[in-house]
């Protein structure tokens, strides 16, 4: 299936409810991306392993179960294409462990809560509209 | 000044707001954290559910206001309710309805106002999830989409319904 057509699905792994449901709202209002939501990590799972994102919006605060699940993406273990772009949400400024293991990740950028809706959907807005991975290549 | 018209079905609508209960209740961090979110979202330094009773409006959740309640006369929000759509002030000094309103000329020295109308589940408009700023404010589409949807949050948390995960 062609999608270029279509906005970027991007799915977002936020705990926070109001963050959560206001950037979701405000996304499909403006027509600027389709957002799936999970509030967690072990949420988020089920929906990495079957559907392909465009890309991918991670409260990275939640714990060292948010890089692995990074580490998994770039490793090629969902649906989705193993490079898309990653968003990484977080309250801790500075960590240097943690921006080293972003940094090898390759295609994260930073974005320091609190944030505004619309600096998050600057960033997605552009996102290309991948086509599917075949299933021989998940 | 000029206050706001008493809205057609004003008995139905104390009616409703009544039945929810709400009026004079504790604080709850359900309305709380939307007026913080909100305020932060916009910088505004007032933001406020209001709920327009028969001769006040009082306030359910306040970030950036002391007073838990003022006269209906003269209220923005009196006026945000006569209608579905945002009610936008976006200076109040400029504005004849508003520019000699104590709310204005004094504390807090509203300039800028933007309300969403708040519904009861019959669709009874009663009260607002507003914001004020005290100097002139335009809002682009962003910030009337995050105002929409906040006042998404805010009808279903009246309404009672629960959290989506």
């Amino acid at each position: 299936m062609n999608r270029t057509a279509f906005r970027p699905i991007v799915l977002l792994i936020e705990s926070h409810f109001v963050l959560r449901r206001t950037i979701v709202a405000v996304a499909h209002e403006l027509r600027l991306a389709d957002f799936r939501e999970a509030t967690s990590v072990e949420a988020a799972r089920p929906l990495l392993a079957t559907q392909p994102f465009d890309g991918l919006v991670l409260d990275i605060d939640l714990a060292d179960r948010a890089l692995a699940l990074l580490s998994q993406l770039r490793q090629g273990a969902f649906a989705s294409h193993a490079d898309i772009a990653i968003v990484a949400t977080t309250r801790a400024r500075h960590d240097v462990s943690r921006d080293a293991h972003l940094h090898q990740l390759e295609g994260v950028s930073v974005l320091a809560k609190p944030f505004k809706v619309a600096e998050l959907l600057q960033r997605v807005r552009g996102l290309p509209v991948r086509q599917p991975l075949p299933a021989t290549e998940r | 000044m000029q206050a706001a018209p008493t809205p057609s079905n004003e008995t139905e609508r104390l009616r409703a707001l009544k039945a929810l209960s709400l009026l004079d209740t504790p604080a709850e961090e359900r309305f709380d954290r939307v007026v913080r979110f909100a305020a932060e979202q916009l910088d505004m330094p007032i933001a406020l559910v209001s709920l327009i009773d028969r001769d006040r409006q009082w306030f359910k959740a306040r970030f950036g206001l002391d007073a838990t309640q003022t006269g209906r006369d003269i209220s923005f929000c009196g006026h945000a309710i006569l209608q579905d759509d945002l009610f936008i002030v976006e200076d109040a000094q400029q504005d004849a309805r508003f520019a000699d309103n104590p709310l204005v000329t004094g504390d807090p020295h509203v300039r800028f106002y933007a309300g969403a109308p708040l519904s009861a589940e019959g669709g009874e408009r009663i009260g607002t999830l507003c914001l004020i700023d005290r100097v002139p404010r335009t809002l682009g589409a962003v910030e009337r989409a995050v105002l929409e949807a906040l006042r998404t949050l805010v009808n279903e948390a009246i309404h009672g319904e629960p959290e989506r995960a």
